[in-house]
């Protein structure tokens, strides 16, 4: 997605006085040959390291066959504690000619760039996918059933997330019923009370990611599950057999690598030393990859009213920002909420480019307790993007 | 018991949980079907 980026910002280049950009052309199939380059080197060697380290790896699929018994293919382990960390895969919607479809995980593999892609959910994954394919020149559609795509975001940071798309040229359609994909890849569908079909070269299917925990024999275990991950406490373990534990997307709550990291030690200190230490998620960054990033941080303004709290807004677009003016990137915006009575801040939100880097400076001032007049008055770098952040606070 | 802990998944969380079982002492056994780089990682 990086690649993409890079080339969309590239094509946008006459007007600072690049030439030549207008013949600029995109190598899907290299840009795909790099990432598996990339991510063999990442896991190149990684199942002899873990053996070096003492860790016996085994091969083969594994599932309970008793409460602290593994069968992996028929040979039968035995273990008092159990970390279960499998994962989760891409839904498969259950309408007819979903086969027809492809998953995100298919999708990275395409050997040619589909010209007109239609994505069939619109959160995240959908989103991600369907501005990188836009940015890389495909025609896109996004089919969201709910009544609005990206539900978890800030509602005005969606907002501005529309009319980046509109820019992009993605078409959203919002209470969609799909009611099959044609052969030839046409996606029919119910929209509102009218009958649309949209015609498509691949239509890929978003609609969530289930833990893979449903082949795992679980009730043999008497591991209950819930929301189709692995229900656990706050120390990660299984609220129905204390010698089971999840973690990551098994566990479903958090489904991003940093949350996968941080849980294993986590968890694998509780199994052994029991319930030391807890999950805390309160100062939790992340970021959807659409081009430009969504960065957030904390409540939503709809959440914190939600808990009652007294929240108030400020909000920076990206036009304020010299340093988004100079680079040419000034889509976007950057809104704080925070609590009138105590000047906490109580979330950040940010919408444009870099906002994945720019929503950790955020991060890190929540973490430390430092209130938004604090922030809002601290030296930063000038002239920078993050320093839209620091402006946000002084704002208001 | 054969095992202290047993991990399933080799993905970013497993790894990450077997490394630090072995580091503590702990008879760790790791079990994968498929890859060793993780979800996000190796799938986007």
């Amino acid at each position: 997605m990086s690649t993409i980026e890079l080339f969309w910002r590239a094509r946008k280049g006459a007007a600072l006085g690049l030439r030549g950009t207008d013949n600029l052309s995109l190598d899907w199939r290299a840009i795909i040959e790099r990432k598996d380059r990339i991510v063999e080197s990442w896991s190149k060697g990684k199942e002899e390291n873990l053996a070096k380290l003492g860790i016996a790896v085994l091969r083969g699929k594994g599932r309970f066959s008793g409460p602290n018994e593994i069968d992996i293919e028929g040979k039968k382990l035995t273990a008092r504690k159990v970390i279960i960390a499998t994962g989760s895969r891409p839904a498969r919607p259950s309408f007819p000619g979903a086969d027809h479809g492809i998953t995100s995980d298919d999708l990275i593999h395409l050997k040619e760039q589909p010209a007109r892609l239609v994505v069939v959910g619109g959160g995240f994954i959908g989103l991600e996918f369907g501005f990188a394919l836009a940015r890389a020149g495909s025609k896109v559609t996004i089919l969201q059933s709910g009544p609005q795509i990206g539900p978890a975001l800030d509602d005005e940071i969606r907002e501005a997330l529309l009319v980046t798309a509109k820019e992009a040229a993605i078409d959203i359609f919002t209470g969609v019923q799909v009611s099959r994909i044609a052969e030839n890849s046409t996606v029919e569908a119910r929209v509102g009370h009218k009958n649309m079909s949209f015609p498509a070269d691949e239509v890929l299917l978003a609609t969530g990611r289930p833990s893979n925990v449903d082949n795992l024999n679980l009730p043999k275990a008497s591991v209950d599950v819930e929301r189709s991950a692995v229900k656990v406490n706050e120390f990660l373990q299984s609220v129905s057999n204390e010698n089971v534990y999840a973690i990551g997307d098994a566990a479903g709550k958090h489904q991003h690598t940093p949350v996968a990291w941080y849980e294993g030690p986590i968890a694998a200190r509780n199994a052994l030393k029991g319930n030391e230490r807890k999950v805390d998620f309160s100062v939790f960054p992340s970021a959807i990859f659409t081009i430009p990033a969504i960065g957030q941080v904390g409540l939503t303004e709809r959440e914190a009213l939600q808990r009652g709290l007294k929240a108030k807004v400020t909000r920076l677009p990206f036009t304020s920002n010299p340093a988004a003016g100079v680079r040419d990137e000034t889509e976007g915006m950057v809104k704080v909420v925070y609590e009138e009575a105590t000047d906490k801040v109580l979330g950040v939100h940010v919408l444009g480019a870099h906002a994945e880097d720019m929503v950790q400076i955020a991060a890190v001032g929540m973490l430390g307790g430092l209130k938004r007049s604090q922030l809002g008055a601290a030296h930063y770098v000038f002239p920078t993007l993050g320093g839209a952040i620091f402006d946000a606070m002084a704002l208001g | 018991m054969d095992y202290d802990v047993i991990v399933l998944g080799a993905g970013t969380a497993g790894s990450n949980a077997a490394k630090t079982a072995v580091k503590m002492g702990a008879n760790t056994s790791l079990v994968e079907e498929d890859g060793f780089a993780g979800t996000c990682l190796a799938r986007g």
